[in-house]
């Protein structure tokens, strides 16, 4: 076992094809709807040197001009305010870029937080899984490896951190994370998926039913690995903070069907 | 989704008629029927006579899942001699007739066939070029033409984007893949294929493959469900993804050699437990 380097990382997305056109057909074709909807502050953010998943943003990137949804690329320094916020592939590296992302949900932002921690060194992590649980009260726990077997360097992370090796859940060889909200979807996975925790953050083991109301918990997972809730929803102040533990953007970039109907979803929903 | 398997498993010797009893009780919901691979089911067989077919059908209980044939490995669509082309494009709008007269929605096709002397480039033009008039007659119709991933048989659009990339270029919503998941073998994982093409599947065809024994040996390559390298678990879970729905239609090229009406009884239970995901 041994950790990818975010040189050999970087080097492995730039291989890899980006969308075809073609595939963001039926993205384009609800992009009318999205644009009355999210008016015209859509910010993309890209966290430069932070950004250890470049062809996230990329897969983002593309499936949103491909919409025609009406965005603006920026950098984490100048992150102004917006109505829908997405980070793709990032670490939280500082707290001033958490306190930055959570301040804009508390005055109503919508941020869509795609972390890439499990791409990152042990540093990285352990900054991302302290600034996640003071500014937003998400509490992240080592990577898993999806694909017990392969080269991993979320294994040597977490044996680094004390722990056992967490391969993935039991069933892992079918590569799906299943998501209830915003719509109900299954996108494949990313090779590996930052768990959020089951105890710590109050989640029910129980599948939850993507009902909307006014009653809504304070946290919501959105999206499960088989039980292992990856992703979540948060509720601040106005707004809402949605940490995607699992890579969304690689699959917008290779044009994955469902990946895409759930960005449609998560633009004209939230 | 529903289960099928073809008239052409039915043992030879049988009729028609206690071949679909088999089939009925074996617990199929429908029949696929091979249209020049059975005596019953011939390009000279009428539409009086094909209406009788359908009425023997709905007797046993069954419905007709879709139409296949396997007239095109010897008189490909994209043959030079424009001749054969002209009978090849005779086979699927007599498909395409039929299968309204038996009330089914789609039709089995093998696009495209590569050979030493016909090679790939002629073979894909062609393809696209003959393939196209006849999806504005499968619109016509309502009857969808699925394209077969026959992959190393045809030696033909090997892989998924590849196949992607021929409907895209034929580009009628009535043409789409008939997926066979036994067909892929060493070159690619069913699974993946199923996830690519989602929607535009038209048919699932099942049969495992034992990816081993190569294509030249003596032995088959392909075996019963369960049996060979495809990862069920894996294209169970695709389906479910891509939210297929539709028919699963059995294909056993590797016929039991006694009993043979068992083998219809035992992959009827395996495409049971594939369904259930009870894998």
């Amino acid at each position: 076992m041994r950790l990818v380097s975010r040189r050999r990382l970087l080097g492995c997305a730039a291989a890899v094809p980006l969308a075809l056109h073609t595939r963001l057909n039926g993205l384009a074709a609800a992009g009318s709807q999205v644009r009355e909807r999210i008016l015209d502050h859509c910010l993309l953010v890209d966290a430069g040197e932070q950004c250890v998943l470049p062809e996230s943003l990329a897969g983002f990137a593309r499936a949103l001009a491909a919409a025609s949804v009406p965005h603006r690329r920026i950098g984490p320094d100048v992150i102004e305010s917006g109505d829908f916020i997405l980070v793709p592939g990032a670490v939280l590296h500082s707290s001033v870029f958490a306190d930055t992302l959570s301040r804009l949900a508390r005055r109503g932002s919508v941020v869509v937080y795609e972390s890439g921690a499990a791409y990152a060194g042990l540093e990285a992590f352990r900054i991302e899984q302290h600034l996640l649980r003071t500014y937003f009260g998400a509490i992240i726990e080592a990577p898993m490896d999806l694909w017990p077997g392969a080269p991993s360097g979320a294994a040597i992370l977490a044996a680094a951190q004390g722990g056992e090796r967490r391969n993935g859940p039991p069933a892992a060889t079918l590569p799906y994370v299943h998501y209830d909200w915003p719509s109900t979807t299954i996108v494949r996975d990313f090779s590996r998926a930052i768990p959020l925790s089951y105890a710590a953050m109050g989640f029910s083991r129980e599948a939850h039913r993507p009902v909307e109301s006014a009653h809504e918990p304070y946290h919501r997972p959105i999206a499960r690995i088989n039980d292992v809730p990856v992703c979540c929803r948060l509720r601040l102040g106005d707004g809402q903070f949605v940490f995607l533990g699992s890579p969304l953007g690689p699959h917008l970039a290779s044009g994955d069907r469902e990946a895409q109907a759930l960005l449609q979803s998560l633009l004209s929903r939230s | 989704m529903k289960k099928s398997i073809g008239d052409n498993m039915i043992p030879q010797g049988w009729s028609f008629e206690h071949g679909l009893e088999l089939i009925k009780k074996a617990g199929y919901d429908g029949v696929e029927l091979w249209l020049g691979d059975v005596p019953w089911f011939q390009m000279k067989t009428t539409d009086a006579e094909v209406q009788d077919l359908l009425r023997k059908v709905e007797s046993a209980g069954l419905v007709v899942s879709n139409v296949s044939t396997g007239l095109h490995w010897d008189t490909p669509l994209s043959a030079r001699d424009p001749k054969v082309r002209g009978q090849a494009v005779r086979i699927v709008e007599r498909q395409l007739e039929t299968a309204q007269l038996l009330k089914a929605d789609a039709i089995l096709v093998v696009a495209g066939l590569v050979t030493a002397e016909v090679p790939y480039n002629e073979v894909y033009q062609r393809s696209v070029e003959v393939i196209q008039p006849l999806g504005d007659k499968a619109a016509q119709a309502k009857v969808k033409i699925g394209c077969e991933n026959c992959n190393a048989e045809q030696r033909f659009l090997m892989g998924p984007r590849e196949f992607q990339l021929f409907l895209k270029d034929i580009n009628k919503p009535y043409v789409g893949i008939h997926l066979d998941v036994g067909n892929i073998h060493e070159t690619g994982f069913a699974e993946q294929w199923i996830e690519i093409h989602g929607p535009n599947i038209t048919r699932i065809h099942l049969k495992d493959v034992k990816k081993h024994r190569g294509r030249c040996g003596e032995e088959s390559v392909y075996t019963n469900l369960f049996l060979g390298n495809n990862n069920w678990p894996a294209i169970h879970g695709a389906l479910h993804k891509v939210g297929y729905d539709g028919w699963l239609v059995a294909e056993m090229e590797d016929r039991y050699h006694f009993a043979k009406d068992q083998q219809f009884y035992d992959t009827a239970a395996a495409i049971d437990r594939l369904i259930a995901g009870r894998l």
